[in-house]
C-alpha cells in the first residue's frame, strides 16, 4: 500500500516537473518570438533531406571515432599500467598533448597542417582527430578501471599460470569495462557533440548543414533548432544504450 | 635546325609553366570552384541541396566555355585563401573584395561586381536613422557587429579604430545583435539588405556607402593562364549584358527566396 502511494507522489513531481519545464520554454520561446519573427514553414521541412543527410553523416563520423577512441583508449589504457617505463612514458605524453590542446586547433592543425603534406580529405581528417583526442580521455578513464581491479586477482592469475596477455583480456578489461561504463558512455557522447567542430574544415555534418540553410533561407535560428534537435536525438539514443549495457553488466 | 628545336623547347616549357592550369581543368573534366557554406545571393543551396545563385551561374557559364563540369569546394571563409594556395581548388568565386593586402598571396581577375560597406541599424532603436558622423562622434560607446575576416570588419576596424568591434562567424549572428539591441550598427556588404530586410522589416540602411569595393576571383599567383583567360570571360559577360542580366535576376527582388 505504501509501495503504491510512493509511486503516485513520484509522478506527481514528475509531471509538476515537466510543467515548469514547459513553461520555461515557452516564455522563453514567445520573449524570443517579439525580436525574432519565427517561420517554421521554410525551415526545417522543406530542407528536410539535406538535414536528414547532414545527420548520418555526423552518426558516420561520431561511430567510426568512438570505434578508433576505444581502440586507441584501450591501447594506451594498457600502456599506462604496463610495468614498463617506456610505455608508460610514451602513453603519458600522448595523453598530455591532446588533453592540453582544444579539438578546434587539434583539428586545424591535422587538416591544413597535415593535409599539406599528404591529400587527407575532410572526413578522414574529422575522424582522425576526434580519434585522437577523445581517445587521450578514454585512456585515462581505462586506467582508472584497470587500477580499481583488486591487486588479488592479478596474484591469483599469476598463480595458476596465465601469462600477462591473458591477465589482461579475461581478467583486468572486461571488469574495467563494467566499472567504467557509465564514464565512457559519456565520454561517447561528448564525442558527438564535439564532432560539430568539424564543420570548420567545411565536412558536411550537421551544423555545417545548419549554417548553410541558415544563411540560404534566412531563417537562422529555426534552422539551428531543427540541428540541435538531431544532436540530440544521436546522444539520447547513446545514453539509452550505455544504460542498457550498465544493466546487462552489473554485479547482481 | 637545332635552334628551332630549342625554340620549340623554351616554348614547350614555357607553356608548360603558364599554359598548365586550363589544361589541367579540361584533362580532370571537372572545375573545381572554392566558396563558403553560402552568402546569398551570391551563392547558397536551394531546398534540394543544388546550389543556386549569381556566382553558381556565372561558374557554370565558365565551365560550359571550358566544356567540363563544375564542383563547388565548400571552405569556412577564414581559411578559404590558404585552402587556395594549398590546391583544394581552382580559383575562389565568393563576393571577395579585391583588396591589395589579399593580392599579396593571389591575383585577382578584372572586376565582375561592384558593391560597398554599408551601415545596417535597427530603425526601431534609431528612427531618425544612424549615420558615420553619428559614430564617430559616440567613439568608445559605439559597438559595432562584423563578420570575422570580412571587408566589413576592416572597414569597421579603420574608420572607428576607438569603438567597440563585435566580431561573429557568421553575418546571421552580427546582424541578430541589432535586432536585440546589443549592437548599435552592423557594417556589412550593401547588397545583404535585400534578405535581412526582407527577414527584419526594422533594419534600414544608411544611404551613402562607407567605401566602394570591387569583387574579383582570386587565382593562385602561378596561373597565369587561367587568370588570362577568367578577365576575357568577364570583360565578354560585362560586355553582352550577361552580368547585367545576372543582377537582376538575384539582386533586385529576391523572388528566388520564396
Amino acid at each position: 500500500m505504501i509501495g503504491v502511494n510512493r509511486l503516485k507522489k513520484n509522478y506527481i513531481q514528475k509531471i509538476i516537473a515537466y510543467i515548469v519545464l514547459i513553461f520555461i520554454l515557452s516564455s522563453f520561446y514567445i520573449e524570443m518570438s517579439k525580436n525574432y519573427p519565427f517561420n517554421w514553414q521554410r525551415v526545417p521541412f522543406k530542407y528536410m533531406n539535406l538535414y536528414i543527410d547532414g545527420f548520418f553523416m555526423t552518426l558516420k563520423i561520431s561511430l567510426l571515432s568512438i570505434l578508433f577512441a576505444l581502440i586507441i583508449g584501450i591501447i594506451f589504457g594498457v600502456m599506462k599500467t604496463s610495468k614498463y617505463q617506456i610505455l608508460k612514458e610514451f602513453a603519458n605524453t600522448y595523453t598530455t598533448v591532446f588533453r592540453n590542446i582544444p579539438l578546434l586547433v587539434i583539428i586545424l592543425i591535422i587538416y591544413y597542417g597535415v593535409g599539406s603534406m599528404i591529400e587527407i580529405n575532410a572526413m578522414i581528417g574529422a575522424i582522425v582527430s576526434l580519434s585522437l583526442f577523445e581517445g587521450a580521455y578514454i585512456s585515462e578513464i581505462i586506467r582508472g578501471g584497470i587500477e580499481a581491479v583488486d591487486k588479488g586477482q592479478i596474484e591469483a592469475a599469476k598463480t595458476i599460470g596465465l601469462n600477462t596477455f591473458y591477465i589482461y583480456v579475461d581478467i583486468l578489461l572486461p571488469q574495467a569495462f563494467r566499472t567504467t561504463l557509465p564514464a565512457l558512455t559519456g565520454q561517447f557522447i561528448s564525442l558527438v557533440k564535439d564532432s560539430s567542430l568539424a564543420s570548420v574544415i567545411a565536412l558536411q555534418e550537421l551544423t555545417m548543414v545548419g549554417r548553410q540553410i541558415a544563411t540560404s533561407s534566412f531563417a537562422s535560428f529555426e534552422s539551428y533548432i531543427t540541428v540541435a534537435i538531431f544532436y540530440f536525438t544521436i546522444t539520447a539514443l547513446l545514453q539509452v544504450l550505455g544504460k542498457y549495457f550498465e544493466r546487462r553488466y552489473a554485479i547482481l | 635546325m637545332k635552334k628551332l628545336v630549342v625554340l620549340l623547347f623554351v616554348i614547350m616549357s614555357i607553356m608548360s609553366v603558364f599554359g598548365g592550369k586550363i589544361e589541367e581543368i579540361q584533362k580532370r573534366g571537372v572545375l573545381l570552384v572554392g566558396q563558403d557554406p553560402a552568402y546569398a545571393p551570391f551563392y547558397g543551396v536551394n531546398t534540394k541541396g543544388e546550389r543556386i545563385g549569381y556566382e553558381v551561374e556565372l561558374a557554370k557559364m565558365m565551365a560550359e566555355v571550358l566544356g567540363v563540369k563544375v564542383k563547388f569546394v565548400i571552405t569556412n571563409w577564414d581559411g578559404i585563401i590558404p585552402a587556395l594556395l594549398a590546391d583544394k581548388f581552382d580559383f575562389i568565386l565568393a563576393g571577395m573584395t579585391i583588396t591589395p593586402e589579399r593580392a599579396l598571396k593571389v591575383n585577382f581577375t578584372i572586376p565582375y561586381y561592384e558593391t560597398g560597406q554599408i551601415i545596417f541599424y535597427n530603425s526601431e532603436k534609431y528612427p531618425d536613422g544612424i549615420t558615420k558622423e553619428d559614430l564617430e562622434k559616440m567613439e568608445k560607446k559605439a559597438k559595432i557587429a562584423v563578420q570575422l575576416g570580412t571587408t566589413g570588419e576592416f572597414t569597421a576596424k579603420k574608420l572607428f579604430p576607438k569603438a567597440q568591434i563585435l566580431t561573429f562567424e557568421t553575418v546571421d549572428a552580427a546582424a541578430y545583435q541589432i535586432i536585440t539591441k546589443k549592437a548599435d550598427v552592423l557594417i556589412f556588404d550593401e547588397l545583404y539588405y535585400g534578405s535581412i530586410s526582407k527577414k527584419y522589416p526594422a533594419i534600414k540602411t544608411t544611404k551613402n556607402l562607407l567605401n566602394k569595393e570591387n569583387l574579383g576571383i582570386a587565382i593562385k599567383k602561378e596561373n597565369i593562364d587561367l587568370l588570362l583567360w577568367l578577365n576575357t570571360f568577364i570583360e565578354c559577360k560585362k560586355t553582352d549584358g550577361t552580368l547585367e542580366q545576372l543582377k537582376q535576376k538575384w539582386m533586385v527582388d529576391y523572388d528566388w527566396s520564396e
